[in-house]
Order: C-alpha cells, then sequence, then structure tokens
C-alpha cells in the first residue's frame, strides 16, 4: 500500500546544519548564563508530589458517559457477525457502535493507511477492535463489552517474522512485507575477504511495555458547532487532532487538543493515545455527551505499542590489529498486525546498526514484517536499543576473539573528528566519543576492575563479578524520513506586569521539559526564568510542531523561543533606544537588565526591564511574538541508507558492574558508569535525572522485563508479572556531563532522553558475558537465562520457526 | 465459532462487608454464610483476585481487628502465631530474629513494606499457592495449624493443610485460629547469629556462617534457613523457594534433614528424598550432590511465565546443596550442569 505521508527526496544540498542561531547563547552574543546551566526546581514539581496535578482521569464534566472497548477473541480471524443486542440492553447504557456508525474515514495509520478504528471484518491481532460502548458507569460499561457477542471464522496466525516470511504464510496484508531499508557502503564481499577473524551472530531482543504509571486516557467535551475539545494523557496532540477529525469527518480547526498532565510516556504515548482518543471521539459525538477513556493496566499492556521485537542476523569481520573490515546485517523487525510507526523506528535501526565506528564496507537489509503479534512503536531509542545490542555484544565477542581489551577496540575503531558516518556523512563538529569512553573507563577503573574480577572469578565459585561497556552514536532529531514535519513554533507574550506567557507545540510527559522551556525563554529574552509561565499544550495556542520525540523538544522548543525572544528584544530594544535618545541596536538585556553592548553589563544597567515595559504598554506596543523553526533540509537516498540522516549526533558510554549468584542466575547490579556527551545541560539536575532514569528503564529490558506471549496473546499483561525494576534493583549511577556547546542546538544543546537508554541494556549484557563467561544473544538476560546458561543448556527465547538463510 | 469468556476487571458488588469484633463473633458468620463468606486480614491476595473478576465473595469477613488475633506468643513447647500476625509482626520479633531466620527472610523479602504491613500468615496458608513464602517454612520446622469453628477446634499438620492451589482441608465453617511451630526445632544456630544475612540480599544467597569456635561442634544443634529466587529484589512472587531445617548430631552428622520447596508443585513438596541420603550419614560433598540429585524426585514444578520446569528444578537442587553446604560448613559452590543434576 501506498505511505500517506511520503517524504520526497530534496533536490537542493543539505543546509550547513550550523546554521541558525545555533552557538551563541541566546542570539546575542551573550557570554554569560543566568537560567541556562542552574538546576531550578522544576516549576510541576511541588503539585506533582502533593498530588494536586490533575491527570486525564482527575477531570469531571457534567453527564460525563464512560467508554470500553470490546476486542477481538482471535489473534487472527474473519469477523462473521456482531450482536451488541445484550449491550445495548443493559441498564446505563447510552451507545454500542461498530465501525458502521463511523460519520468520516474509518482508519486510524499514522503513516500508513492501513489500520481501521474499527474492525472491518478482518480481525487481524487480539487488539483489534471490533465496537465501543458508552455507558453512566465505567463498571456497567466493561461488562457491557463483554456481553457483546461476536461470531469468528479463525484463520491461521503468523507470530514472528520468520513465519509471515515462509512461503504459504497467511496473508496478514497485501504483502507480509511493509517496508525494507537498506544501507549500502564499500564492497562487503572484499571487506571479509580481508578479515583474520570474522564472527557470526543472530541476536534476538524482545518486547517491552513502556509502563508508564498512568495509563491511557482522555475526556473528549462536544463543543459548538460540533466540535470537540480533547483532554488527553499525550506526546503528540496534533496526531491527535489529525486522527480524530479523519475518524469523524470534520476539520483541523474543530478539533482542540489539550495535553493534560502526562504521568509518563516514554514513546508510548507518541502515536497510541490517538486510538483511544477516538474512540472516544465517536462516542461524544454519538451521544452529544463528554465521554471519557481510561484504560486499565491490562488493557493498556495489551492493546498499545510496545517496543519492537527484533532479530538481528549479524556478520562482522576485522583484521589481527582488531581494524574493523566489514559488518554485514539482517534485521526482521516484529511490526505487529499494523504499519503505526513500525517503518521510522525501523529507519533509526537502519542507519544506526553499526554503532560509533568507522567501517568501509557496510551492508545492511532492514525488513519490516507484519504478523498477528501485538504491534511495535515508538519507545525510548526508537529502534536504536535493539542494534545497539547487537553491535555492542559484537564487539566484545570480536575483542575476546582478538584477545583484545574490549575497550581498546572500541577506541581503535570510534569515530573521531572529521570521520564519515554510516549514512555516508561527516560528523559535524567535534566528536567526543573516544572522551566519553575515557571519562566512562576512568570512572569505573576499567582496567583494574577487569584484573580484579578475572582474578576473582578464577577463584570464587559462587559468586561472580563482571565489568562491561557499551558505546554509542545516537542521530539527534528526526531521521531524514522525518523531514517533513520537523519544524516548530512558539508564542512569547509580554504581560503588563512584566510576567511572560509562553507556548511551545511540545510536551511535557514528566521528562521536564516545562521547566527547560521557562528557562530557556528567559535566558533568550533576558529577564528572570520566575518571570516565565510556560502553558501545558493546547491545539489552538500553538503551530503544529511536530511530535514530542527522538530527544528532540529541548532543542525544537529552544529554537522558536530564541527566535520569538528576538523579536520581542527588538521592539524592547527600539523603546528603549527613544527613552534614552540611543540607538536601538546599542542595547543588550540580560538578567532583567538594559546595558549597552559596547560597554558591557560592567560599565552598568542603563534600564531596569520592567521600566522599558511599562513603556511598550504606554505606547500601546505590540509585546505578543511567534517564533519559528525549521530543520535544514536532509537529502536521502532510501536505496543505499546514503545522506544526511540526522544533523548533529551525540555520544555516551555507559559501563555496568554487576553480580552473579550462579546458584539461581540472579543478577544484582551494582553500579553504572555512564559519561553522556549533552552538548549543554539546560538544567543539569534533571539531565542527570534523565541518565538515571535511562540507566534503570533500560536495565529492566536487559535483564527482567520479558512479555510472554502465546499466539499473539499477552499472558503476563499486569505488573504481577511483568516485572520492571523496584528502588531496590536500582544500582549506584556515576554521572559525568560532557559538555560542548558548539553545536547546532538552540544554546549549543543536544538531546538526552533516548542516548540514556540506549546503551543501557547492552552494557548490562557485555558485564553479564564477562561474568559468566558465556555469550549472551538474547534479551531479556534474566535470571533463568544467566543459570541455564551455566547449567550448560541451550535455551532460545524466540526460536524462528522458519530458517533464513542470508 | 463464537466469542470467549471477557475478563472485564469488574469486581463484582459485595453484599456485606463484616468486620469481626471477637472469634465468636467471625465464628458465627462463617457459620452462616460458608464458602460465600471470605475471611481476610490484610486482602493482599483476594483483593487482586476480585479486582480481576475471578472470585466474587458474597460477603467479606474482616479478621483484622478481632483482639489478640496478631499475637506472636510463646508455650512452654510451642511458638504461637495469630493467624492475623503479619510479616511485619514476624520481623519485629527477636525470637524469631535469631531463631527462626527462615520466617523472618520469608517476611523480609515478602512483597514490599505496604504487602508486608498488611499481609498476615494466615492468610499465606489459608490461600494455598504453592507460591506463598512463608508456608515452606512452617512446615520445614514441622508446624501445625490450628481450625476453630463453632463446632469446635482441631489441629492439623501445616503439611497436610493445603491440597492443591487454592484448595485445603480447612471446612466452609472454619478460621485459621493460630499457627504453631514446636519450640524443640527451635533451638538457636551455635555457630552464631548473622545480621548481615537477615538484610534483604542483593543477590538472594546463603551468607556462610562462620565456623564452630574452638570448642568444637555440640553433640547436638540445629539450624533453619530460607532461600528464594525472582528476577527483582521485592514485589516479586517466587519463581522457587525452599525453607530448610536440620538437626544435627556432631559437626556433620545429619539426624534430621527436612526441606519445604515452594513453587515446585501443586503444594509446598517435602525432599524426602534428599532427607533419606543423607540422615543418620555424615555429610561430604560426594553425599550432599547425592542428595542434590535425589530433591529432583520429589518435585514437579510447571513451567509458567515465571520460569521453565527446568529451570525451576535447577534451583531447588542448587538451593539443597547451598543449605547443606553451608550446614556441613563446605566451600559454597554455584550451579552444576543440568545434565549432573537432572539426570
Amino acid at each position: 500500500m501506498a505511505p500517506v505521508h511520503s517524504p520526497k527526496a530534496p533536490a537542493k544540498p543539505a543546509a550547513n546544519p550550523q546554521e541558525g542561531n545555533g552557538h551563541s547563547a541566546n542570539g546575542n552574543g551573550a557570554e554569560q548564563f543566568y537560567s541556562v546551566g542552574q538546576s531550578p526546581l522544576r516549576v510541576d514539581a511541588r503539585d506533582k508530589v502533593t498530588g494536586q496535578t490533575q491527570y486525564a482521569d482527575d477531570l469531571h464534566f457534567t453527564g460525563l458517559l464512560h467508554g470500553a472497548i470490546r476486542c477481538s477473541d482471535h489473534p487472527h480471524a474473519k469477523v462473521l457477525s456482531i450482536d451488541t443486542s445484550a449491550a445495548e440492553a443493559m441498564e446505563g447504557v447510552e451507545a454500542v457502535l461498530t465501525a458502521k456508525d463511523i460519520p468520516g474515514e474509518n482508519q486510524i495509520g499514522i503513516i500508513f493507511n492501513d489500520q481501521p478504528l474499527l474492525c472491518d471484518g478482518h480481525a487481524r491481532w487480539y487488539g483489534e477492535r471490533i465496537a465501543v460502548v458508552a455507558a453512566r458507569d465505567p463498571r456497567v460499561a466493561r461488562r457491557a463489552v463483554a456481553a457483546i457477542k461476536v461470531e469468528y471464522e479463525p484463520l491461521p496466525g503468523a507470530f514472528s517474522p520468520e513465519e509471515a516470511l515462509a512461503d504459504g504464510a497467511p496473508k496478514i496484508h497485501e504483502s507480509n512485507i511493509l517496508d525494507t531499508m537498506h544501507v549500502r557502503r564499500g564492497d562487503t564481499e572484499k571487506g571479509f575477504a580481508e578479515c583474520d577473524v570474522v564472527i557470526e551472530n543472530i541476536y534476538r531482543v524482545n518486547y517491552q511495555e513502556h509502563a508508564y504509571l498512568e495509563t491511557q486516557g482522555c475526556v473528549v467535551v462536544p463543543g459548538y458547532g460540533g466540535s470537540m475539545t480533547i483532554h488527553t494523557s499525550c506526546q503528540c496532540p496534533f496526531y491527535v487532532q489529525k486522527g480524530v477529525k479523519t475518524i469523524l469527518g470534520k476539520q483541523a480547526s474543530q478539533i482542540r487538543v489539550l495535553q493534560s498532565p502526562t504521568g509518563g510516556a516514554f514513546g508510548g504515548k507518541e502515536d497510541y493515545p490517538t486510538e483511544p482518543a477516538a474512540c472516544a471521539a465517536l462516542l461524544a459525538w454519538a451521544t452529544g455527551k463528554p465521554v471519557k477513556m481510561i484504560y486499565q493496566r491490562e488493557d493498556d499492556v495489551e492493546w498499545s505499542s510496545k517496543r519492537h521485537r527484533m532479530a538481528i542476523y549479524h556478520r562482522i569481520g576485522a583484521s589481527k590489529d582488531g581494524t574493523i573490515k566489514a559488518v554485514h546485517l539482517k534485521v526482521l523487525e516484529d511490526v505487529g498486525a499494523y504499519g503505526g510507526l513500525s517503518t521510522v523506528v525501523a529507519d533509526r535501526a537502519n542507519i544506526s546498526s553499526i554503532g560509533p565506528y568507522n567501517v568501509e564496507n557496510i551492508h545492511v537489509d532492514t525488513y519490516c514484517v507484519y504478523t498477528n503479534n501485538l504491534f511495535g512503536g515508538a519507545f525510548r531509542g526508537f529502534g536504536a536499543p535493539q542494534v545497539t545490542f547487537a553491535h555492542e555484544s559484537a564487539m566484545d565477542k570480536l575483542a575476546g576473539e582478538l584477545t583484545m581489551d574490549p575497550i581498546a577496540l572500541r577506541k581503535k575503531n570510534g569515530f573521531r573528528e572529521g570521520d564519515t558516518m554510516a549514512s555516508g556523512q561527516p560528523i559535524p563538529g567535534r566528536v567526543p566519543l573516544i572522551e566519553s569512553i575515557d571519562d566512562a573507563t576512568t570512572l569505573a577503573n576499567w582496567e583494574a576492575r577487569r584484573a580484579e574480577y578475572d582474578a576473582h572469578n578464577a577463584t570464587n565459585p559462587l559468586v561472580r563479578k563482571g565489568l562491561g561497556a557499551a558505546a554509542i552514536i545516537y542521530g539527534v532529531n528526526l531521521h531524514a524520513g522525518g523531514e517533513y514535519i520537523n519544524r516548530s513554533g512558539a508564542h512569547m507574550r509580554i504581560n503588563e506586569d512584566g510576567s511572560v506567557n509562553i507556548s511551545i507545540g511540545l510536551t511535557e510527559m514528566g521528562q521536564g521539559l516545562l521547566t527547560a522551556a521557562v528557562q530557556m525563554a528567559a535566558e533568550a529574552l533576558g529577564i528572570s526564568h520566575e518571570l516565565v509561565y510556560c502553558n501545558q499544550i493546547d491545539t489552538a495556542l500553538v503551530p503544529d510542531s511536530g511530535p514530542t520525540v527522538a530527544s528532540r523538544a529541548t532543542i525544537m522548543s529552544g529554537f522558536p523561543l530564541v527566535d520569538a525572544a528576538k523579536k520581542l528584544r527588538r521592539t524592547l530594544f527600539h523603546r528603549a533606544g527613544e527613552m534614552l535618545n540611543m540607538p536601538a541596536d546599542d542595547f543588550d538585556l540580560a538578567n532583567g537588565k538594559f546595558f549597552s553592548k559596547k560597554k558591557g553589563l560592567s560599565a552598568g544597567a542603563l534600564l531596569d526591564y520592567m521600566d522599558v515595559v511599562g513603556a511598550c504598554f504606554a505606547k500601546r506596543e505590540n509585546l505578543t511574538e511567534v517564533g519559528w523553526y525549521r530543520t535544514p533540509d536532509q537529502p536521502w537516498d532510501k536505496a543505499t541508507g546514503q545522506g544526511i540522516a540526522y544533523h548533529s549526533f551525540a555520544f555516551a558510554t555507559q559501563i555496568a558492574d554487576v553480580e552473579i549468584n550462579t546458584a539461581s542466575g540472579q543478577i544484582d547490579v551494582k553500579n553504572f558508569y555512564c559519561a553522556h556527551d549533552v552538548g549543554r545541560a539546560i538544567n543539569p539536575n534533571m539531565v542527570t535525572g534523565q541518565i538515571e532514569g535511562g540507566v534503570v528503564q533500560g536495565m529492566g529490558w536487559g535483564i527482567m522485563e520479558e512479555l510472554h506471549l502465546r499466539e499473539g496473546k499477552a499472558l503476563n499483561p499486569g505488573f504481577t508479572d511483568y516485572l520492571i525494576p523496584t528502588s531496590l534493583d536500582a544500582p549506584k549511577i556515576h554521572v559525568k556531563l560532557l559538555e560542548d556547546p558548539t553545536v547546532a542546538g538552540p544554546f549549543g544543546i543536544k538531546g538526552i532522553g533516548e542516548p540514556s537508554l540506549i546503551p543501557a541494556a547492552s552494557a548490562l549484557a557485555n558485564a553479564i558475558s564477562h561474568a559468566t563467561d558465556h555469550h549472551f544473544t538474547e534479551l531479556p538476560i534474566t535470571p533463568e537465562r544467566v543459570l541455564m546458561a551455566l547449567a550448560g543448556v541451550d535455551q532460545k527465547m524466540l526460536e524462528p520457526a522458519v530458517s533464513m538463510s542470508w | 465459532m463464537t466469542s470467549h469468556s471477557v475478563e472485564t476487571y469488574v469486581a463484582n458488588p459485595v453484599e456485606d462487608f463484616i468486620r469481626a469484633e471477637s472469634i465468636e463473633q467471625a465464628l458465627e458468620v462463617r457459620a452462616k454464610f460458608g464458602s460465600e463468606c471470605y475471611p481476610l486480614v490484610g486482602g493482599t491476595d483476594l483483593l487482586v483476585l476480585m479486582r480481576a473478576g475471578r472470585w466474587s465473595p458474597r460477603v467479606i469477613l474482616d479478621l483484622s481487628r478481632i483482639p489478640g488475633f496478631a499475637d506472636i506468643r510463646q508455650t512452654d513447647s510451642e511458638l504461637v502465631f495469630g493467624a492475623g500476625a503479619t510479616a511485619a509482626d514476624c520481623l519485629a520479633n527477636e525470637f524469631i530474629r535469631t531463631n527462626f531466620p527462615a520466617m523472618y527472610k520469608s517476611c523480609a523479602w515478602l512483597g514490599g513494606p505496604q504487602i508486608q504491613n498488611a499481609g498476615s500468615l494466615g492468610g499465606n496458608m489459608a490461600t494455598a499457592s504453592p507460591a506463598g513464602d512463608t508456608v515452606p517454612c512452617v512446615i520445614a520446622l514441622e508446624g501445625t495449624v490450628v481450625l476453630k469453628s463453632k463446632r469446635g477446634e482441631r489441629t492439623v499438620s501445616a503439611e497436610e493443610f493445603a491440597i492443591r492451589p487454592r484448595k485445603t482441608v480447612m471446612e466452609e465453617d472454619e478460621l485459621i485460629a493460630e499457627i504453631r511451630v514446636p519450640l524443640a526445632n527451635l533451638a538457636s544456630d551455635p555457630r552464631g547469629f548473622q545480621p548481615d544475612a537477615m538484610k534483604v540480599p542483593k543477590l538472594h544467597t546463603v551468607v556462610p556462617r562462620p565456623p564452630f569456635g574452638s570448642g568444637g561442634a555440640p553433640d547436638s544443634w540445629m539450624t533453619n534457613d530460607f532461600l528464594k529466587a525472582g528476577p527483582r529484589l521485592a514485589q516479586v512472587i517466587s519463581i522457587v523457594s525452599m525453607a530448610g531445617f536440620v538437626e544435627m548430631s556432631g559437626p556433620r552428622t545429619v539426624k534430621r534433614l527436612r526441606l519445604a520447596f515452594g513453587c515446585a508443585g501443586p503444594k509446598t513438596m517435602m525432599g524426602k528424598s534428599a532427607s533419606a541420603v543423607v540422615e543418620g550419614k555424615e555429610l561430604t560433598e560426594e553425599l550432599i550432590e547425592e542428595a542434590v540429585r535425589a530433591v529432583q524426585q520429589d518435585i514437579t514444578p510447571l513451567s509458567d511465565v515465571r520460569g521453565t520446569a527446568e529451570y525451576k528444578r535447577m534451583l531447588c537442587s542448587n538451593y539443597a546443596r547451598l543449605f547443606l553446604q553451608d550446614v556441613g560448613g563446605f566451600k559454597l559452590t554455584g550451579t552444576r550442569k543440568a545434565s549432573e543434576t537432572l539426570a
């Protein structure tokens, strides 16, 4: 099928990524910062800690109804009939709707038009929605969906990419291959011929559930003229707007989406919240009443997206001195029943699959394959953690074969300034990869510890110790495939009392964006952050600024804020010039004081910010501005994976320190040593917090989180048996921030949300391999996998039903 | 083919919630409502089942406020736990800490602080889940369960109390009043008390005890311990647990061994074959391995989302080995190959 948004390759060459408001702090050459680089308390901390925050489920409206969803009882089936009579007859039920009731287009796919909101007769997974119900009581709504009778004709299913690709596999869609991506550089055949050592492995990684504290939820309130106001826990309100307008056949202007305070998202509220919101909107449209839709935990785990399961066929070769000569990969992504964001996740996996290393000869094929499993989507790291597990595990294995230290092998091949990414683009700016490796190894005391652990393990049969490292290159912001939505806007308004309202097009979801935006706006304008208030995103207030994903939120809200502040400063400087009879272009404003740009602030303040604001109001000047930013173009050749994949790159190294109980396989993660290139930390405390959170979430995926599926059905959809780390399990996390504010982002920032997680599981895997002397090729490395490896039992997590040749 | 039953995750309404003021009142309610009445103390298991729609009692009988129901006391011959005693109550009891480390550890590793404050020993026993962590401790030390009803009182051995998951010998009108453990099995370990071993250990392993002092081992001594495997350190249902109790007649000579395994079968499973291997003999590394293999004869674990049967089998044997190595003062070792253990 045809993509809805087909990003066309721009004809003109890439613009200089350093262009724009880039380097200089507030765009006015100021050297000293007053807000940026500080760690003020999060603006939302007090409310959240004291329980005052009103999440979606806390909102109440007169006449409120509660929605519930009925899903398929089979992973793959024709739906022959739906009998809703028993549900309709229940006291308190106000609407029972199926596909035939949809007034607009029954289509909810975000990139591909492959997914109906309500089943069109072909159920492709257990999460296929058959019907929706609205009732006055949420319990009645849930009982009503259970009372709907559905007749099926079950079809054979495909439950792994290998099964779905086999001859005679059940057809889930027209073709079971959704899309393919490639990287082609050099000549791998020639490259492997030059190798002294070649290693091959199939790496397999399992799903990860986002496990945000607040489940998916929204309230939809009908307004005048058929409009809808949607309060939703989400990352991307403009996605929700687009999805709902399609289902209801409305205009975007009629669908207003207000993000309700969001209790965690991690990618799980990128595309998915559109689906419950569209269901609730449909019910609100049918009943004319407000409808609330809140998921129970089990629903949430079974129906919302997961980190993709992938199989990575990996071959890497090197010469005796450790120079990597060639890498050949085949990546199989288990899409699930519908495309969702799978192709863009695969884009990042595809181009990140080599790691931060110079390799001349590269051959990567990435296949996005439909199955009847639950569907993969965005999750912190977006395809990169999966391939990182492959390349970082292979690096340690390769180091072993070469009898080299794993760190030495990484440093030998690691990117330095002027090197070229797998995408063929020179890496712009400084490349602090080696610095991050050195900092992490120094923090961990690598050489002495590795030797100490080797000696310990030789004499201690019960408890073994291990130290393992992983390094990454991370492409900040959207991949070239997302260029067409890579822009953002912000509003900035100075009020008569000097306070400032800002509205940004990206979302606070727990990561601290509101606080960072306030700090950046204050710095850009030149006033105290205590004067700035950032509105929670509202589609009626700001232009579509793209999704809050890809560690882009701080960058993409920072740029337009700086732009808006520049425009406001022009007005303020003009007014100040009139007041003092000075040229407007000699003014600067920092920390609330106007001073001469030529003479500097040390020569004395000329005017106070409040006086100039007062003068502007007296003269009835416009103190409301819109800032705008669009990223430079990203030309891209899909067939070879060559072009401008990303405009800036961040580097990181993490080292894990573990102990293993060889009687039970239990793993104690004792320490994590993390060195992250962040460009500049707007709020160092929050950046450190992001890294700590990323490490623990990555650790969960690495050693304990395992969603078991039986023919597409989740067997452990609750927190009783889907285990995420507790505070007791968290290691000591030692963080070193590498600041190098010369990069493309506003104030020199890079993203940190995703790079904090990406290396964690891989570092753990290498530490566990060091402790046990066993090369693990499957995640999660649970106590069971550790013990069975030690006990010499070959245990495959995802046994491919059909073997595939390269 | 039509639809399956759909789990609603909506608790069905309860007709009545009765908070008993006395054991007599509780027994009246129990006699009146029988199986339609579900007694609870903390509700840490029942409320989860009710929410899932898998259990729909007509009446909930709250036992948590009965005076004395949570007391832990000693008679001349027994340590007596009121059925309402919580894990937190056990953790606050000095005698349990020093003389019943198995029970202390099972309580310290159970759930998290909220669960420890609410869940009771009586509830753990009555739920009859093979994963109930305190149950193997009671069974290993030959504990008993005291059942009361309006008809009177009876005592059954804890080992025979559970029949299969969620099914016990308790009649519909009965309540668990007490759990008792003989003081004769609770003599303190002469090797000394190990406060470090009492903390939630990150690796859930045995902290080896010091060897006997200069006087050597007494002629007769005993000890008990508890081990549990889970992928994380709190709020985790055991993959396998083991409570071990041993009575010795010399430094390494075993008089009596009782190994009780959780999650290794439909109820707590007793490692009787291992006991037969070592009883009356002096522990050697070879004998321990024989016992470790014998454990396999008495367990029937199933594969589920928490682990495969093979993994659970390996854990049972490895835990038996650790316990016996510690008792015999041998160097602690990890797993052996599955081919050596499961054969």
